[in-house]
């Protein structure tokens, strides 16, 4: 289940003309702005800062954030890669720099809290879309995200383990598209091992490798056909029986530390099987099935 | 899956008296629908020499049938000495998977060795069903 977050639009949505005094250009930044012709604020504002006067003026940064800020919700919200939103950041946090009045400061920590959910969510999107050359897009996105994050390192784990997980997802996804190249499978587990580096006991995280090894070897073995010989098949088997070695230990912790689904239940099963612990497979293929009558999955 | 494998291999690597080298070479799974969806898949209506393989699966085994290969699943282990019986005489190598089968008289017997399946031989019943097994297939069984 995807968790995009819920963006915060509720915050300011008006410039202060009174704080424009001073400056021609910003003063009619300001108008514009707040009559919504944002694209003639932003020409203004960009006049204003060519002034050295004003180049360390928070105000002025200000205003160009919030101008940018609001093209990007205007123009360019669907775009991943968005030149008003990286500007945007750009000046609101030029503006915190030079803002010893922090008059602004709480507008500016809203407007970036906004940006850094923005981030985020793009960057989940992306690793659905991602290709092969596209790959690094998502990585870019969540960098862009942990950047504005400005919660506790724990708050920040957990969106780093949602993010870890999706990203296997998606590499699992390139892969299954395209078995013959090992580099997605190997990035998949990857991220599959970040998310256990932060949390050990990550059910998800667990069945997932568990399934994704247990795949692995059955791709092996699924080459075998009428062109194979004796040899290959002794030894492709030797290989899968590898990776099915590797896919137990998380088949098993995800099967006795999580409450048992169906989907960990079929995996530890079939990896039993595949392991020929026949009697294993049998007694937990019968409790499956017995649950599944009782309508426990 | 490797069941599967394997008994494409013990129809090709085998040469098999003049009398059953004609029409198709039936192979029947008895009991086990995993292996023949896996044989049915990859090998039927591929070449045995100039033969063309045909997979039935039987949840019973049926007396009469001629097939050049029957692999009888460990799940109807009490069904082999009958098969047995109906094959006596004829060029049929019975496959099973349970330990102890090659001792009732099955010719192969499949057995997991560390994890991976192996298989073990009777040559007593292969030359008494006149089959005889190529040098791939002597090479890699098991004791």
């Amino acid at each position: 289940m995807r968790k995009y977050l819920v963006l915060f639009l509720g915050f300011f949505v008006w410039l202060s003309v009174a704080q424009a005094q001073g400056n021609a250009y910003v003063a009619k930044a300001v108008e514009y702005s707040n009559a919504g012709r944002n694209k003639e604020a932003l020409q203004q504002i960009d006049m204003a800062l060519q002034d050295p006067s004003l180049q360390r003026d928070a105000y002025a940064w200000y205003v160009k954030g919030f101008v940018l800020k609001e093209l990007y919700k205007s123009d360019q919200a669907q775009s991943r890669f968005s030149s008003y939103r990286k500007e945007s950041v750009a000046a609101f946090k030029k503006s915190l720099m030079f803002d010893t009045s922090k008059q602004n400061e709480a507008n500016i920590k809203s407007a970036l809290k906004y940006f850094a959910v923005t981030y985020y969510n793009d960057a989940l999107q992306r690793t659905v879309e991602m290709t092969t050359e596209t790959e690094s897009e998502p990585i870019e996105l969540f960098s862009e995200f942990e950047s504005l994050f400005d919660g506790s390192p724990d708050q920040l784990k957990v969106f780093q383990k949602e993010f870890f997980v999706k990203m296997a997802e998606g590499h699992y996804s390139l892969w299954v598209k395209n078995s013959e190249s090992i580099h997605h499978f190997q990035t998949c587990l990857s991220y599959y091992n970040q998310v256990l580096k932060l949390d050990p006991s990550s059910c998800e995280a667990n069945l997932n490798l568990a399934i994704v090894n247990y795949n692995q070897g059955v791709y092996m073995i699924r080459k075998l056909g009428s062109q194979s010989d004796m040899f290959e098949i002794i030894s492709i088997q030797e290989e899968s029986v590898k990776k099915f070695k590797l896919a137990y230990p998380y088949a098993d912790t995800a099967f006795s530390s999580c409450n048992p689904t169906a989907a960990s239940y079929k995996t530890l099963m079939f990896i039993e099987r595949a392991m020929g612990h026949d009697e294993q497979y049998l007694k937990l293929k019968t409790e499956f099935e017995k649950r599944q009558k009782h309508g426990e999955f | 899956m490797i069941q599967a494998n394997f008994l494409y291999q013990f129809a090709v690597n085998s040469n098999w008296p003049a009398e059953v080298k004609k029409g198709n070479f039936n192979i029947v799974i008895v009991g086990n629908e995993n292996v023949f969806k896996h044989v049915q898949e990859k090998y039927a209506l591929k070449p045995v020499g100039a033969q063309t393989i045909k997979v039935m699966s039987w949840t019973e085994y049926k007396p009469g049938t001629f097939a050049q290969i029957v692999f009888v699943d460990k799940s109807k282990k009490t069904e082999i000495a009958k098969i047995l019986k109906d094959v006596k005489g004829k060029n049929t190598l019975v496959v099973t998977n349970w330990e102890g089968a090659l001792q009732t008289g099955s010719a192969v017997n499949f057995k997991t060795v560390d994890n991976s399946v192996r298989y073990e031989l009777n040559e007593n019943a292969w030359t008494e069903k006149k089959i005889v097994p190529g040098n791939k297939i002597l090479q890699w069984r098991v004791q």
